[in-house]
């Protein structure tokens, strides 16, 4: 009996271990707009923005950059890896993206805290603005007007260059 | 018996190989099993289904919280806010903040957020700045006064970025609040939400955002995590090419505008000066950067009448 509640036990902490672990080559993207870039820096030009749960193959790595190709249209392009997570992304449940997803991938299958959640909270709660919130979701800062104000501010910043596009 | 075992184990070890190779998660793993034989015992398909979830809830306590809802607990958290306090909504003030912030969080190390980091200066007279998970930050007209210039409000900036980067904001939710979330989503029926599994979340999510708004608003993070966040803020500020001294001016004049009884950052803040104590060893190299003058013009021009 203990020897099997041992092995059960062994079973159940390789597995998660391993999971830990799991995915070298490729990364989901982890945010609803993940700017793709010509170069590895914070202001480089964008070339592709790819979306929540898009998976893409690992190039090369560069300090906190990736060179990624995006699996469905082999657009290729830097990435920052804080923007990238190495586990497949469902969607919705049952939804799947990219091949060996399993539907208990509940990690990020859209369940738990999600829009639902939120549209129950707002009919229980009092005082809350989520208008406010969505008129700050919307606010905006083009490419034009960031480099205009770096280039303005004497801003230059030594792993981004002075915010130029090339 | 004991032959039994061995096989056992290696078929174990091979599958946690494989998982290593393919990429693949646990939960794979275990579906591919059905009944199994286990040191001579044999697991029945509901006993593999219960593994499967212990497995499962396992992982979660390692995952932690994922980047959606995050965002979610953020909207929340800043919704809360908002009902609070007014946001500032003239164009050139919310463009000029944004740029500033975004100056920021583009050469921190998560330049990029699930929803994105937005910013907005809040019509309240204390001296508050907080940062909601997920990329929500909220400055106060009061904060915006211990300001003198561009550099200084990109200090207060730094530091709430530098909470949101490091969760702090998520580490003051309880922590089993989140392990019953996870227990609910690990239920076959949570496949579709709905019905008692919704109104159970929902109340777990009112608790976690009043762990974290109670939090923010009244009793304040540890001295060790403001310390975190003062810290990478200097990294930020530095990388950006603002000057990393503005932290400390800011700091000091905190202290100097700050009521001690104050219901805002005095409350919820360690004391400035023991903040300042903190970060001067860390400024011995810092040099002023270029472009001072011509970023407190136009911080003048922009916040200055505000």
């Amino acid at each position: 009996m203990g020897m099997r509640m041992k092995i059960v036990l062994f079973l159940v902490l390789s597995l998660v271990a391993t999971a830990v672990w799991a995915g070298q080559g490729w990364r989901s993207v982890a945010v609803q707009k993940g700017a793709v870039r010509v170069s590895p820096m914070p202001f480089g030009k964008i070339v592709a923005t790819l979306g929540y749960g898009e998976r893409v193959d690992v190039l090369e790595e560069q300090g906190l950059w990736l060179k990624v190709r995006d699996q469905q249209q082999g657009r290729e392009g830097w990435m920052h890896s804080a923007s990238l997570i190495a586990k497949t992304i469902t969607l919705k449940p049952g939804e799947r993206v990219g091949a060996g997803a399993s539907e208990d991938e509940l990690a990020l299958g859209g369940k738990g805290f999600n829009a639902q959640v939120e549209a129950e909270y707002k009919a229980r709660g009092k005082n809350l603005d989520y208008a406010s919130v969505d008129w700050m979701e919307r606010i905006q800062v083009s490419p034009e007007a960031m480099r205009e104000f770096l280039a303005k501010g004497g801003l230059q910043n030594p792993e981004g260059g002075n915010g130029h596009e090339k | 018996m004991k032959n039994k075992r061995i096989p056992v184990f290696a078929m174990l070890l091979a599958l946690c190989c494989g998982v290593l190779v393919s990429g693949c998660k646990t939960t794979d793993v275990i579906d591919g099993l059905g009944a199994v034989q286990v040191g001579g015992f044999r697991l029945s398909e509901s006993q593999v289904g219960a593994l499967k979830k212990t497995a499962v809830a396992l992982e979660k306590a390692f995952t932690d919280i994922t980047p959606e809802q995050e965002y979610y607990v953020g909207r929340a958290v800043g919704a809360t806010l908002l009902g609070k306090y007014h946001p500032r909504t003239d164009q050139q003030t919310v463009q000029y903040l944004n740029l500033v912030g975004q100056s920021l969080a583009r050469v921190s190390d998560m330049p990029e957020t699930y929803g994105g980091y937005h910013f907005v200066l809040l019509e309240d007279e204390g001296i508050n700045a907080f940062a909601a998970p997920g990329g929500l930050i909220f400055v106060s007209r009061g904060m915006l006064r211990c300001c003198r210039d561009e550099d200084t409000l990109a200090a207060v900036l730094a530091h709430e970025i530098a909470h949101i980067q490091l969760k702090h904001g998520l580490q003051a939710i309880k922590t089993n609040r989140l392990t019953s979330a996870f227990s609910i989503m690990a239920t076959e029926g949570a496949k579709q939400a709905g019905g008692p599994q919704l109104a159970q979340l929902t109340g777990i999510f009112e608790e976690s955002i009043h762990d974290v708004t109670a939090t923010l608003v009244n009793s304040g993070y540890s001295r060790a995590f403001e310390r975190e966040a003062d810290v990478a803020a200097l990294v930020i500020l530095g990388r950006a090419g603002y000057d990393q001294r503005a932290l400390v001016a800011l700091l000091g004049e905190m202290k100097q505008r700050l009521n001690p009884q104050g219901l805002d950052f005095a409350k919820t803040h360690p004391d400035p000066a023991d903040r300042i104590v903190e970060l001067e060893p860390l400024l011995a190299e810092a040099k002023a950067p270029a472009g001072m003058a011509l970023r407190q013009q136009r911080f003048k021009s922009i916040l200055g009448s505000i």
